[in-house]
């Protein structure tokens, strides 16, 4: 039976029926397509960025890709520092929660977990070198499911950590559940800063941080080159941070960074850092500096101040001092700052970022202002009573009390007299004065490439009077860096041009190929070259007679300057006079290559200056230096005299023969073995031996003699000689041996050792005497 | 009963006489309707597997494809069932049946109440039968939906009278109490009422369960079938006032009163009017929803690419699977999905409106009307219109059991149109 009713009625019916229903499909369906389409389009195209990004701030996130630090070469491409590979363990706390909670009744889940993080923890901590607590505190961040543990695990570490990874740990009683903790682990790649050579050069090269990042030296100034360009990947996760497949994610990759090639030669780096090393063991001074530079370029080929510290183990705090110091603040919020201040203080390169009165050494600034004015010339006389009165209530007094009498410019420059060249400052006046102390670069950092650089302390122009200028003339009364100071001395090596010192010689890419290279830069022309080499010709004339002879080197014509100076700001109490011994020279004094500069801060003991203390040092490092970079020795008539006896070769010769070949070599001859002939010799023929030297010659059957080599030091030239003579040695002399006073101070073969006869023997002399500056 | 064996004229080919052959019908069902329901039924699927892999992985023992399988298996089953019920006489519920299947619904729902409360000594809307979860609110949209089209049937013509006069309504295959009952509703206020109450049985039986979506659901559901059997529309205009009324001072006046019926709906009301995280994960996930549907842009970010559902929506399976679906396939694709309900609606209204049977009619009304404010609610609770009330969407959402019963309710719709597509080939 059909239900509508039959007939009119039910069309009616059935009509109105389907009316009903359409409006009430056509409602629902109004709303349906209205939510559908505008709703969700609103929400699309007028939110739809807004939500995105909401969206995308929780579902991605960076991992920082670390890119390898760039190498640090020496000037012949020898790595000083290099990069190596390493890792970043990174722990998830909540799988490990996680996973023990899905496994274990909660009511023994707290100890199951605190077992296991405590004995994987305190393996771990073992092998990476970490507290165990703090390890075991990372292992037990259950809330986080991403912690790196410890950067910088290197490739043994991590094989290590691998085993024990690797290892079933059997967790709840009497079961046999276990579980390998490789599971809650990862790596991420890292690299490690290697030193192949522990404390070199480590000033220059500085330290990095944890991130990787430079704080000190070469390493801080060119982080941005060095660090490269850090890599991002942009990972989708989830919302319990786990990240989601690879094909979510956006790289961009790290860039490594570039390498530096350094202006240092690792060679003579070595020389430095060796002579200032035994010269702080011998001297017991607070600190001992050296710069080595080339004087035409201002690259640096050598820098160091000792003490310094290892790169490898650059926190450990050396300064016993300010162990000390920092033991009141223990236990005190301030430590960590005082520590990094001490640190930092560590770090620094003395050359660089610290000031000391130069002293004497300056007068050779002085004395080049002067002539290069005019108002003195080489035939310049003062006569030195032993002060100087600057002003009606102001008199300085000479190093050498008694006064240095009547001397030339030259002599008054060997002798180091501060009363004439307090007079040349004044006959300067201050304003010419104070020009060529703003041209010698006195008034300005150098702007060399490494952090930190010190500015000058020194007198406002506007108010010097005049007893600051004449302080000022002799080197004292203002402070300047090692750096500026041997830069400026490098102005008048060079023929007056003051030049912008560097460290940094060329950037190369990842391919080797240089990037960019420094070029030398010329500040200024301060001087003409006429008036450097009349500087130099002074300053050779002090190393050859005057108060800077220790560095006088055969063969090589050493121009130098010695200074000590007191630290007027010396703190109070202090219960001895502190100075700074120091010595600037370069060589050759006529074609200068290489200057150097070496201070002794706070020596110990007597009253010793520059030239006994720093010309030493300064003369080692700088004929090592001259001979490993080839430079020809060029002898003088006289040490042509001393060295220029060649050997014979007198074998074969009958004895009458040798003995006359010999005297007419002026070589004092020795004949072991009854023969008639001469079948050996030593030294050999074609060798160079001193004057009145000696040749020992074997005869048939005859046995090789052997001499056991005494002790020369304290001896004076002459008594060497005889000593040797007797023996049956040769001796060579190094040092000022003619100099009045000079006594040996080094042998280079040990008392007490059995050589040949007829063997070859330096010995090193070292004059105390007249030495005053 | 004679008058409810299908007229058929098909010239008597397959021509069967018996109980058996009385049960099933030959005609061919609505082609378009079952491609409508295939479609969906599998974007719903598809989406589903999308959607519910990073939380089954995270969540589930049985590995990522887990809530995949299972959806599957119920829809595969639901399919079988819907094929088989198309063939079935739906003719066959407008009986005893349907009282009985009334009874036992309202049973079902007081015995969930009564059992939970004694059992757990707490409100649950689902009882756990052999570890089979059962969801009787589920089923008593259907049976809401039935229970209306039987009553409105007798009840038809004394609701469709003009005036108040007394219209015996249609008992005439009615027996015993049913008879009796009937026969008392003889006014068009009378049968109103009878309506109203059932439909206040339903939605109180449903209410003290705490299950406020499937309240306002049957509410919607109750209205409308009411709507369509002819009730006057004053009483309409009379409740809309007072339900305007009732929602004012809820919302913006004093939403404290909500909590009378449940702390729950009060929560969700407030967190949906301040915006604010009101103490619970409810904001957090609508404003996940948000960010999916605004990440989704245009064209979308492509299937299985959507990284919302990675645990940011929280149960992105369930009823916020709509958002990773705008998220996945955009503007458009989302746009589509809500043409193809708003489609397999039409074709439902077709198949209503072309059967001459009205209890046919209704049904299918009815169960289209279902389908279509479900939709409805949930796209207005994923974009934030309404108050998150948890309401899955058709096809798409998790549930096996809900997946399954609207295929069977697509199956009862077919079996409809195998009738008038009989028709159709009469004239």
């Amino acid at each position: 039976m059909a239900v509508f009713p039959k007939n009119k009625a039910r069309d009616k019916s059935t009509l109105s029926f389907k009316i009903r229903v359409r409006q009430i499909i056509g409602v629902t369906l109004t709303c349906m397509l209205l939510l559908g389409f505008v709703r969700v389009g609103y929400i699309i195209f007028a939110h739809g960025d807004e939500y995105r990004s909401k969206a995308e701030a929780n579902q991605l996130y960076d991992t920082t890709l670390y890119p390898n630090r760039g190498t640090i070469y020496d000037c012949n491409k020898n790595v000083l520092v290099t990069s190596s590979s390493a890792f970043i363990l990174c722990a998830s706390g909540k799988s490990i929660y996680d996973y023990f909670q899905k496994r274990v009744d909660e009511s023994v889940l707290n100890d199951v977990l605190k077992q296991f993080t405590k004995t994987l923890g305190t393996r771990m901590a073992e092998i990476l070198e970490m507290k165990r607590r703090e390890v075991v505190r990372m292992l037990r961040s259950y809330d986080k499911s991403y912690i790196r543990v410890k950067r910088k695990v290197e490739a043994t570490q991590r094989l290590a950590l691998d085993a024990v990874f690797a290892e079933e740990y059997k967790y709840g009683s009497g079961t046999k559940d276990k579980v390998q903790p490789s599971r809650f682990f990862s790596y991420e790649p890292d690299f490690l800063r290697m030193y192949p050579d522990n404390g070199f050069a480590s000033t220059i090269i500085g330290v990095t941080d944890a991130e990787g990042n430079g704080v000190s030296g070469v390493e801080k100034y060119y982080n941005d080159t060095l660090m490269g360009k850090v890599g991002r990947i942009v990972t989708a996760q989830n919302a319990q941070g786990q990240s989601l497949d690879s094909s979510y994610e956006t790289i961009f990759n790290a860039e490594s960074g570039k390498g530096t090639v350094l202006t240092i030669d690792q060679n003579i780096q070595h020389y430095l850092e060796n002579a200032l090393t035994s010269a702080l063991n011998n001297t017991r001074a607070k600190g001992v500096y050296g710069i080595v530079m080339d004087v035409h370029t201002g690259a640096i080929k050598a820098m160091s101040d000792k003490p310094d510290f290892d790169l490898n183990n650059p926190r450990e705090l050396l300064d016993q001092n300010a162990v000390k110091e920092l033991e009141e603040y223990k236990d005190t919020d301030e430590y960590q700052t005082k520590l990094s201040e001490k640190l930092f203080e560590q770090w620094n390169s003395f050359c660089v970022t610290s000031t000391y009165e130069p002293g004497s050494t300056f007068k050779i600034f002085t004395a080049a202002a002067a002539l290069e004015e005019g108002k003195v010339n080489l035939n310049t006389t003062y006569t030195c009573n032993g002060a100087y009165q600057v002003a009606s209530d102001t008199v300085i007094h000479c190093a050498n009390r008694n006064g240095h009498g009547y001397q030339t410019l030259t002599q008054g420059l060997m002798n180091s007299c501060n009363p004439f060249f307090i007079s040349i400052g004044q006959r300067l006046g201050k304003d010419t004065f104070n020009k060529y102390f703003e041209a010698f670069g006195f008034t300005e950092r150098t702007g060399i490439d490494l952090p930190n650089e010190a500015y000058p302390v020194y007198h406002p122009f506007d108010k010097m009077t005049t007893v600051d200028l004449a302080s000022t003339s002799f080197g004292q009364s203002f402070r300047v860096s090692p750096i500026q100071m041997i830069t400026a001395g490098c102005a008048i090596a060079n023929g007056g041009k003051l030049m912008t010192p560097y460290i940094v010689d060329s950037i190369l890419d990842q391919d080797g190929n240089v990037i960019s290279k420094t070029e030398p830069t010329v500040k200024r022309q301060v001087i003409s070259e006429g008036t450097a080499a009349t500087v130099r010709q002074m300053m050779e004339a002090v190393v050859e007679g005057g108060t800077g002879k220790n560095a006088y080197i055969e063969g090589y014509r050493v121009a130098g300057k010695t200074a000590t100076s007191e630290k007027l700001d010396a703190e109070n109490g202090a219960d001895r006079l502190l100075y700074i011994a120091s010595f600037l020279c370069f060589a050759p004094a006529n074609d200068p290559q290489i200057a150097v500069l070496v201070g002794v801060d706070e020596p110990p003991g007597n009253y010793r200056g520059g030239g006994v203390l720093a010309a030493p040092i300064a003369k080692e490092v700088l004929e090592e230096t001259l001979k490993y970079l080839n430079v020809e020795p060029q002898y003088t008539e006289d040490e042509l005299k001393k060295v220029s006896r060649v050997t014979p070769s007198l074998i074969g010769e009958t004895l009458s023969g040798a003995r006359q070949k010999a005297q007419e070599a002026s070589l004092t001859l020795r004949i072991i073995g009854d023969g008639e002939k001469v079948v050996s010799q030593v030294p050999t023929a074609g060798q160079s031996i001193g004057e009145n030297g000696v040749i020992v010659v074997y005869t048939e059957n005859a046995e090789i003699k052997k001499v056991e080599v005494p002790s020369f030091i304290g001896m004076t030239a002459s008594s060497v000689k005889q000593t040797a003579l007797s023996l049956g040695l040769n001796v060579n002399f190094s040092g000022p041996s003619g100099a009045a006073g000079a006594t040996a101070v080094k042998q280079s073969i040990p008392e007490g050792t059995k050589i040949q006869a007829g063997a070859t023997i330096t010995v090193q002399f070292q004059a105390t005497a007249n030495m005053d500056d | 009963m004679a008058d409810r064996v299908p007229q058929r004229r098909d010239g008597g080919a397959k021509q069967k006489t018996g109980f058996f052959a009385s049960l099933f019908q030959t005609g061919g069902f609505d082609v378009p309707f079952v491609f409508l329901v295939m479609f969906l039924f599998a974007v719903g699927v598809t989406m589903l597997y999308s959607a519910s892999y990073p939380y089954a992985a995270a969540h589930s023992s049985n590995g990522p494809n887990a809530y995949f399988y299972n959806q599957l298996k119920f829809g595969l089953l639901g399919f079988a069932a819907m094929l088989i019920i198309s063939k079935v006489d739906y003719r066959i519920l407008n009986s005893a049946l349907t009282p009985i299947a009334f009874g036992a619904t309202v049973f079902l729902l007081m015995f969930t109440y009564v059992w939970n409360v004694i059992k757990h000594n707490d409100i649950k809307r689902w009882l756990e039968i052999g570890g089979v979860q059962l969801q009787p609110s589920e089923i008593a949209k259907f049976v809401m939906v039935l229970t209306l089209s039987y009553v409105i049937c007798i009840l038809y013509r004394t609701l469709n009278t003009k005036t108040n006069r007394r219209v015996r309504p249609n008992i005439a295959r009615l027996t015993g109490f049913e008879k009796v009952f009937f026969n008392y509703i003889d006014t068009k206020l009378k049968a109103t009422i009878l309506l109203a109450l059932i439909v206040a049985l339903f939605c109180g039986l449903v209410l003290i369960e705490s299950h406020l979506s499937c309240t306002i659901l049957l509410f919607l559901l109750g209205i409308s079938m009411m709507w369509i059997s002819g009730v006057d529309k004053k009483w309409f205009i009379l409740l809309f006032i007072a339900v305007a009324a009732v929602l004012a001072v809820v919302i913006f006046v004093k939403p404290e009163l909500v909590k009378v019926i449940s702390n729950y709906g009060y929560e969700r009301i407030m967190v949906w009017k301040t915006k604010a995280d009101y103490g619970g994960t409810t904001r957090w996930q609508t404003e996940q929803g948000l960010y999916a549907i605004g990440s989704g842009g245009p064209f979308g970010v492509g299937f299985g690419n959507s990284k919302q559902k990675h645990l940011w929506l929280p149960e992105p399976q369930n009823d916020f699977i709509f958002c990773i679906v705008v998220e996945e396939l955009g503007y458009i694709g989302g746009a589509l999905i809500v043409l193809l309900f708003a489609l397999l609606l039409v074709r439902g209204f077709i198949i209503a409106t072309r059967t001459r049977d009205l209890f046919g009619a209704l049904l299918v009304t009815g169960i289209m009307m279902q389908v279509g404010l479900q939709v409805m609610l949930n796209i207005a609770v994923v974009t934030d219109v309404i108050p998150n009330t948890g309401i899955g969407l058709p096809f798409f959402s998790y549930g096996g059991t809900a997946l399954f019963l609207i295929l069977c309710e697509m199956g009862v719709v077919l079996s409809v149109s195998r009738s008038c597509a009989v028709r159709r080939d009469e004239s």
